[in-house]
């Protein structure tokens, strides 16, 4: 009450009124629908306790209003409001009428027909209060059908009833088939609507398990509970989801908008990032969520004491509201300010929001009156705060992804570097030992032998001076190719196939096809490797007559096969660990290995990388 | 000190070492040891100081890549004979001391009678090798001057048939039991190796060479 006399007296639509004691007959022989509008005579009961024929008598003993508006809005009110309507024939054909009170948020809304002006029969009843069951029309609009003989008028008493709520009397009669033909269009804005929204959903549920950003998820819920608070708001979910309880449209009302604030409240914090643009902001939104959780948790639990302070409670929700809406306006003027990418978006898409938010709230609290644009401003606010946000954390989503595959690749190179560091130090501290094994004791083993041929001839003991003398050496040759170091890969490769020859069973051919002679240090070094890798199984496992190494070099990448015509797979299982340490210097230089083998048909190896 | 006396160098930064060349020469009274050097440029002053007839050198002196100071050894000094001593028994290494005119190759686990006789045998313009050191032609028989076919490995042979039967590379890995990519790789070293252009050109091969059955 102390909101409608607020309003009231800053916008007041409704006021100066005469008294009737019968409305104007209204002629239902155009296909248009026709807002009754002014040509109704109303009646306010405030204390809402008379019945149809009491209320009768009162408009008989002309205390009926005339409304000065086509579409009566009385603002926020707890009366129950009566409409006396005459609807006249005038053709000789009979027409179906449809009674159209177009607000289905009503808690209780009745038709009476009335007969002689002194018999009041109730037609139907309908409301979110009521099971939907009980409609005369299944339809979630509150609809009332009237058949007109020819030349038949008819008179009717129309009563609405929503608790402490804006209430309006935006009663309209259409023709059967074109209020039909009207909600089709209706129906068809819905779907697109609805349909939207459900992308929306989809694509910020996809977005979210692929980057994991907190906001995508804030937005998800946000645009879930937007769009149940907009299936119920419109009736949908009473008609199609919840149409027996009468608990759950008005209690979702509340708990829906509330759960929908909450989590734009949160997703515009996180997505702006609001806590470095205000810290005092961001505290006031934390605020104000904490209360609105409060105000729908006690509302759930005690749903007695929620009706009993209804009024106190929906006044309360609306300033909650209304801060929430002044706390936006000062963040999108202040994320404006910090000139981000995402606020620019989140400033656009906001910025409808409130104007269309703002236009539903003044029709709500009946300073604008209601039709189809005030009606639909939520929708039309929604959906565009919706399209422009999701293209904002597209655009954020992109940002992030390109990011993280630069984080990627930069990891990648690092670990390429780390690998190629490794090889180095690798290869290095072999060197170390080797020159070490290969000088010192080499030199020594050799003076060591000198010494003994000098003294004491004793073949037995330089025999095993001899045999030190060649583990040391072929450790320290192991260890390091000394040929690669000094003439290069070729040289080397060469250098290890002619030992092969001369030690092994085994003949081991080479063919060199265009191979590059410059490749880089690491390079050379793995390839050797590899191949040393290659030749020792043969040798270990294969007992090959034969074996073939090709190295082949294109463009931009070099081949190299070995085959052997030994024992097959035996030789390869035989060796895991020989055949992974291959695998892994392959990886490093981020080529292809492949090694394929059935038994007694040898194996083949085919590596290739690029340079 | 007789003119007869063959005058010998050391290059070696292993003192052990030329201590135990200095005592197998001194069994010798023939051989007179002239001094040691232990980096590159002590090496060349020594060489002109003293002009010896023979080098013994090591293939790692203080770094220095010995292939280069042999060749640079040989292009200043051309009558000093050079006895390469080294721990490396490389055939790469055998045969680019031989080219680059090196008279002998000794590993260093080598005996007094034979690097005493390789001393005296350096007349001779063979190239001599200490025991056991692996001295080979460079592995080369694969690629034959006589026959292409020969050139090819086992598995391009298998491979250049199932082409010429007109398989697919998909195809011939099943038949095989080898992975795509292994067909595909061996297919265009068979190209680039017989210098051929295309599928087609390989079959025609395979056919005019005989590896198929026409």
């Amino acid at each position: 009450m102390k909101i409608r006399l607020l309003i009231g007296s800053l916008f007041l639509i409704h006021s100066y009124s005469f008294a009737a004691s019968v409305p104007d007959s209204i002629n239902v022989s155009s296909h248009k629908s026709i807002s009754v509008g002014s040509q109704m005579l109303y009646f306010e009961d405030t204390t809402n306790s008379l019945g149809a024929q009491e209320v009768l008598a009162l408009f008989n003993t002309n205390n009926g209003v005339r409304p000065n508006s086509p579409n009566p809005n009385f603002g926020i009110t707890n009366s129950t409001y009566w409409a006396y309507i005459i609807i006249a024939n005038p053709t000789s054909n009979p027409i179906d009428v449809l009674v159209h009170v177009d607000n289905f948020l009503m808690d209780t809304t009745r038709c009476f027909e009335i007969i002689n002006k002194q018999q009041a029969n109730l037609l139907g009843e309908a409301g979110d209060y009521l099971p939907f069951d009980i409609r005369p029309i299944s339809n979630r609009n509150i609809l009332f059908p009237i058949r007109l003989e020819s030349n038949e008028s008819k008179a009717l008493l129309v009563s609405v009833f929503k608790d402490h709520s804006s209430v309006s009397l935006p009663i309209k009669i259409w023709h059967r088939d074109e209020f039909y033909k009207y909600e089709q269009k209706d129906t068809l804005l819905y779907g697109l609507y609805f349909g939207t929204m459900l992308l929306v959903l989809l694509y910020s549920l996809f977005l979210f398990i692929n980057i994991r950003k907190k906001y995508v998820l804030y937005y998800f819920l946000y645009v879930f509970f937007l769009s149940l608070f907009q299936l119920n708001h419109l009736g949908f979910a009473f008609q199609y989801i919840w149409p027996n309880s009468t608990f759950l449209p008005n209690f979702g009302f509340w708990a829906m908008g509330i759960l929908m604030t909450v989590f734009l409240i949160t997703f515009a914090r996180s997505f702006t990032k609001l806590k470095e643009v205000s810290a005092l902001l961001d505290f006031y939104f934390k605020v104000i969520t904490y209360f609105l959780l409060a105000f729908m948790v006690v509302v759930l639990l005690s749903p007695d004491s929620w009706a009993k302070y209804t009024s106190i409670a929906k006044t309360l929700y609306y300033y909650i509201q209304m801060t929430s809406a002044a706390g936006f306006i000062l963040m999108v003027v202040l994320v404006l300010r910090k000139k981000s990418e995402e606020g620019k978006f989140f400033s656009i898409a906001f910025s409808a929001l409130l104007f269309f938010g703002a236009i539903y709230i003044l029709r709500e609290v009946g300073i604008v009156p209601y039709n189809g644009f005030t009606q639909n401003a939520l929708i039309m606010g929604s959906l565009i705060e919706v399209l422009i946000l999701s293209l904002g954390i597209t655009h954020l989503v992109n940002i992030a992804f390109s990011e993280r595959q630069k984080m990627a690749e930069k990891l990648q190179e690092q670990q390429e570097e780390l690998m190629i560091a490794t090889i180095e130090t690798e290869e290095k501290e072999r060197q170390r030992i080797s020159s070490e094994l290969h000088d010192s004791i080499g030199s020594q083993l050799s003076f060591l032998k000198v010494s003994i041929e000098q003294s004491e001839k004793n073949d037995s003991l330089m025999k095993q001076v001899d045999g030190l003398a060649e583990t040391v050496r072929r450790i320290s040759h192991e260890m390091t190719p000394v040929v690669l170091e000094m003439d290069g890969l070729r040289a080397a490769i060469i250098n290890l196939v002619d030992k092969l020859n001369i030690a092994s069973e085994t003949k081991f051919n080479l063919e060199w096809l265009d191979f590059p002679d410059q490749l880089s240090d690491i390079q050379s070094i793995t390839v050797y490797r590899i191949v040393q890798e290659a030749s020792a199984n043969i040798i270990k496992h294969a007992n090959a007559k034969e074996a073939f190494f090709q190295f082949t070099g294109y463009d931009n990448e070099i081949v190299i096969t070995i085959e052997d015509d030994g024992k097959g797979y035996a030789s390869i299982s035989n060796d895991g660990i020989g055949l992974k340490i291959m695998r892994n210097r392959v990886g490093q230089l981020r080529g292809q290995i492949d090694i394929s083998s059935q038994p007694l048909s040898g194996v083949s190896i085919v590596i290739s990388f690029p340079i | 000190m007789s003119d007869e006396q063959i005058k010998i160098a050391v290059a070696e930064d292993h003192s052990i070492v030329v201590e135990g060349i200095k005592t197998i020469l001194a069994l010798d009274a023939t051989l007179q040891y002239v001094g040691c050097a232990d980096k590159e440029s002590d090496l060349f002053y020594l060489l002109q100081l003293n002009d010896p007839d023979i080098l013994i050198l090591d293939l790692n002196l203080g770094g220095v890549n010995g292939f280069d100071l042999l060749d640079k050894i040989r292009k200043e000094h051309a009558k000093i004979k050079v006895i390469i001593l080294t721990m490396y028994n490389e055939p790469a290494f055998v045969r680019k001391a031989k080219m680059l005119g090196a008279s002998a190759y000794l590993l260093k686990n080598y005996s007094s009678d034979e690097l005493l006789d390789v001393i005296h045998n350096l007349n001779t313009e063979i190239f001599q090798t200490s025991k056991g050191v692996l001295a080979t032609d460079p592995a080369s028989d694969f690629s034959s001057p006589f026959s292409v076919i020969s050139q090819l490995s086992p598995k391009e042979k298998e491979i250049i048939k199932h082409v010429a039967k007109g398989l697919s590379s998909k195809e011939i890995a099943d038949e095989l039991f080898i992975s795509i990519h292994t067909v595909e790789t061996h297919r265009r070293n068979l190209l680039k190796k017989l210098k051929l252009n295309n599928t087609a050109s390989l079959v025609g091969f395979a056919y005019e060479n005989k590896i198929v059955d026409r």
